[in-house]
């Protein structure tokens, strides 16, 4: 671990430094190529909506073992108990002990009709869910709302904390790269959309920025009073701060990223399909994009509107122009090399000040 | 260029700060226990988290409330008037447990726990049924035990009722029903054999109350059995239900107004049934409210309802009516029975994927931050001890419930909760890089974490918050779970992990750097000093 802390101080020292800002076209054309590969998934694919968007009905029909034979008995059961309804039913696995159903719309009086029939087929006990037609369509159109509304706040937010919309223009750049890329990884692996997984999409919005948020507070720290700066650029700063928070970042992201598999493994193995599944899986995504888009979209972007800003391309020329000189002057100071460094400030001749005696200083 | 130690004078005494959040701490869970003390004897629930339907196993339904027809609107109000009314239906079907409570989003949520309670929708979920029925018998005993009568209402079913004239059922009542054509004559039959063997329940009555059928049913007050014609009039006819004391009267009735085509059918039913006092019903969910005698023609639509009321159920009674009458609907969202083993499993899974995230979480600090992990996993368990006593004090105060998403929501702020403390030590790092002894790097790192991460806890609880307003059912959960453990992180990570840092910076282990501490000189990736030293060149331009 002491290369890893190692790698954390020359990252800090700028010893060690990544290009994340200078080579955005780089990253922006990978976020790009993904996002539109993402975006093409889910027009020419769409979602695979779980039965809560459609309406249906749900069996949990709890088993000693589940697997393909008792799946077939199980929606054999469903499909022979005499409702037109229930005629087509989709039998999966769920866990290791429980075998999922999915019928059309049935009453209530229906669905213990086949509640029944799974007891007498051996299911042991049966959870039952029948869900209306409209109850996905309210959770996204709440979810839309909510959306809307999270996205203002925080602009806002940001724009008051950092005192700078560029930052808030960014980092919501940024939050829209990640829900485009966690829906199109649902679009292309078809991986069922139900109400919890709307709500990780939703809580990947709040991780997205938080994330965004660490990052940003250690530029805006880096960059403060760039303006005087004769040494300082603001791409080069940015990105010293991007390399510092770089460790945090990794920390952060396993840290995170720890529970979260845990919850989606577990919710696989032990529950199959559910709500903890749905909603760790859309997380998981999530935030891997969440901590790529603060690295390579957030501040590079942020970094390039800043840019833009008349003042601060100011500065920027200036200290390019300086450094050019510098860069020029060592051709003279490659001349007969002096014995020790000798200064061009011209200050050689001046006598240096001189240090009193420990035991005397602060004494007048 | 040290920066003076003193520069946080809000902060300057750890220790305290540390004893009284510990002190806070034990407070709450004296707290809990206070209200342990409260409850019945052996009774340990007051330790236990209220757990939601899908932990514990019950029925949920969730019922959307919808304007019946365009141009209505869904109030707080009309919605709190469901609530009560379905709130009473659900008692009155006998299952006492159930809670009703309304949601965000204009709904309804009946909650079992236990029972597998599903058909309960059928009975709930429609507008109140108030029909106006003619009294075809009236005046007969309620059987001392239930008679299976189910042959009976086959016999009924079978014919279609929904043909006879107004003037028919007036005609059977005033001149009996052997008056009605032959056809229906089985049914009368029918109706009088259930008649006879009805048993008037006080609650719990189950009787279905079907428009266009007669009907056999009681007043639960009086015990009357009557022998109903199919409805004359709808409860969406009610125009308004007011209760008032009439002038020279001490009680309470409700005045009611009819609407529509009802006007006119009031007016023919009052004028046959005048002369000889006869009696028309209000029947509402199948159960006769009041039976009344017209006493005069009434070519206006406007009525009374007697009946002994008192201030408080006459009010009960016209909102119902009202309810009846009100443009309220409902659609069925969900109905969700979950059995008792797919409950346990859930539990199980939650708890177990906690356990094992938690877990991960403590080893790759331990093995990151070494000594400092051990600060990680204290706090770690302090916003856990602080969590659980809250969600106590939160079930039993404002009905908190721990449900699956819930447990997720606590999880996954597992890592958001981790992520302060290392936004904290990798300052704390950087401060000793740019050249500050151990102890002072703590104290200026602290000054710079500590706006980072109120202002990403901020961004957190901020979408915690949204995702509460604006979410519906079990998403309210995750939530609320999101934003109480945020809160949690930021009140852990100021009052607990900074002082005891503070304190841990003072030690020799820690203070000087020993190479398990997390802080040694190599850990860091300093070289040339040790940790307890002020870099020579500090404060240069990183």
């Amino acid at each position: 671990m002491g290369r890893i802390s190692t790698f954390g101080q020359h990252l800090y020292e700028g010893r060690l430094s990544f290009d994340f800002v200078g080579r955005r076209k780089l990253w922006y054309s990978i976020s790009l190529i993904i996002v539109v590969v993402a975006t093409f998934g889910f027009i020419s694919r769409g979602f695979n909506l779980g039965v809560e968007f459609k309406g249906g009905v749900e069996f949990q029909a709890q088993v000693a073992h589940a697997n393909s034979q008792t799946v077939t008995k199980m929606t054999e059961a469903v499909s022979n108990a005499g409702v037109p309804g229930a005629s087509d039913p989709t039998g999966q696995t769920s866990g290791n002990s429980a075998i999922r159903i999915v019928t059309k719309a049935l009453t209530t009086d229906e669905s213990i009709t086949i509640q029944k029939a799974l007891t007498k087929a051996g299911a042991t006990d049966v959870s039952t869910s029948l869900i209306g037609p409209t109850y996905g369509k309210q959770v996204a159109d709440k979810s839309l709302t909510g959306l809307i509304v999270f996205l203002i706040v925080v602009v806002i937010f940001i724009w008051a904390y950092f005192r700078e919309w560029r930052m808030s223009v960014a980092a919501i750049v940024a939050l829209a790269h990640d829900l485009l890329i966690t829906a199109g990884v649902y679009a292309l692996s078809g991986f069922e959309v139900t109400p919890a997984t709307v709500t990780g999409l939703l809580t990947i919005l709040g991780y997205s920025l938080y994330d965004t948020v660490v990052v940003f507070d250690k530029v805006r720290e880096n960059t403060k009073g760039i303006l005087k700066s004769t040494t300082r650029i603001y791409p080069e700063q940015a990105n010293l701060a991007l390399n510092q928070t770089l460790v945090r970042s990794i920390n952060t992201s396993v840290t995170a990223l720890l529970p979260v598999g845990a919850l989606l493994i577990v919710g696989i193995t032990v529950l199959g399909t559910g709500p903890l599944k749905d909603l760790a899986l859309a997380l998981f995504v999530g935030m891997l994009a969440g901590t790529y888009s603060s690295i390579f979209v957030a501040t590079p972007l942020a970094s390039q509107l800043k840019e833009a800003d008349k003042d601060i391309k100011a500065q920027t020329a200036r200290v390019l122009a300086r450094r050019q000189k510098v860069t020029e002057s060592p051709v003279v100071a490659a001349a007969p090399t002096p014995q020790r460094p000798v200064g061009p400030s011209g200050a050689a001749k001046r006598a240096q000040p001189s240090r009193k005696p420990r035991s005397q200083r602060g004494k007048k | 260029m040290p920066t003076p130690q003193t520069r946080n004078s809000n902060l300057p005494r750890p220790k305290r700060t540390l004893v009284l959040f510990l002190v806070g701490i034990v407070a709450l869970y004296v707290l809990v226990a206070l209200i342990g003390l409260g409850t019945k004897k052996g009774d340990d629930s007051v330790w236990k988290p209220k757990l939601g339907l899908d932990l514990q196993g019950g029925t949920s339904i969730t019922l959307k409330a919808k304007p019946a027809h365009k141009g209505g609107t869904v109030t707080p109000t009309k919605l709190r008037e469901a609530r009560n009314i379905i709130d009473q239906r659900v008692n009155a079907s006998g299952i006492t447990e159930a809670e009703v409570t309304t949601q965000g989003g204009g709904q309804v949520l009946i909650e079992i726990p236990g029972k597998k309670e599903g058909k309960l929708v059928d009975k709930v979920g429609e507008t109140a049924q108030l029909r106006f029925r003619l009294v075809w018998t009236g005046g007969l005993t309620s059987s001392p035990t239930p008679v299976d009568t189910s042959a009976q209402q086959k016999q009924i079913d079978a014919i279609d009722w929904s043909k006879l004239s107004l003037n028919q059922m007036l005609k059977a009542e005033l001149d009996g029903v052997s008056t009605l054509p032959a056809t229906y004559q089985p049914g009368i039959a029918a109706l009088q054999s259930q008649a006879k063997g009805f048993q008037c329940l006080k609650t719990g009555l189950k009787v279905e109350d079907v428009a266009n059928k007669p009907l056999v049913t009681c007043n639960p007050k009086t015990g009357e059995v009557e022998i109903l014609s199919p409805a004359v009039i709808e409860g969406t006819s009610v125009k308004s239900a007011v209760p008032a004391i009439p002038p020279q009267s001490v009680e309470w009735i409700i005045q009611l107004a009819l609407k529509g085509h009802a006007v006119k059918v009031f007016d023919t039913v009052s004028t046959a049934l005048t002369p000889t006092q006869a009696q028309f019903a209000i029947v509402l969910d199948g159960k006769t409210i009041s039976a009344l005698s017209s006493q005069a023609r009434i070519t206006d639509g406007r009525s009374q309802i007697q009946g002994g009321f008192t201030a408080a159920s006459s009010k009960a009674l016209a909102n119902q009516l009202k309810y009846g009458a009100l443009p309220l609907s409902f659609d069925v969202n969900e109905v969700s029975e979950v059995g008792p083993s797919l409950a346990g499993s859930q539990l199980h899974a939650g708890l177990v994927a906690g356990l094992i995230g938690l877990i991960l979480v403590v080893i790759y600090c331990l093995i990151y931050y070494r000594g400092l992990g051990l600060v990680i996993v204290g706090s770690l368990l302090v916003a856990s001890a602080l969590t659980f006593a809250l969600v106590l004090l939160l079930g039993k105060g404002v009905g908190f419930t721990l449900t699956l998403p819930g447990i997720a929501g606590l999880i996954v702020a597992i890592g958001i909760t981790a992520d302060s403390f290392i936004v904290f030590f990798e300052r704390i790092r950087d401060e000793v890089r740019d050249g500050k002894s151990l102890r002072l790097a703590v104290e200026a790192g602290w000054a710079r974490a500590r706006n980072t991460i109120l202002a990403a806890d901020a961004v957190s609880i901020l979408a915690a918050l949204t995702l509460f307003i604006f979410a519906i059912g079990v998403v309210r959960g995750f939530a609320f779970a999101l934003g109480l453990t945020t809160l949690i992180d930021v009140f852990v990570v100021f009052l607990f992990t900074k002082p005891v840092v503070s304190l841990l910076a003072r030690t020799k282990f820690f203070g000087q750097g020993h190479k398990l501490s997390g802080l040694d000189a190599g850990h860091l990736g300093i070289s040339g000093r040790k940790v307890t030293e002020i870099a020579r060149n500090a404060g240069g331009d990183a």
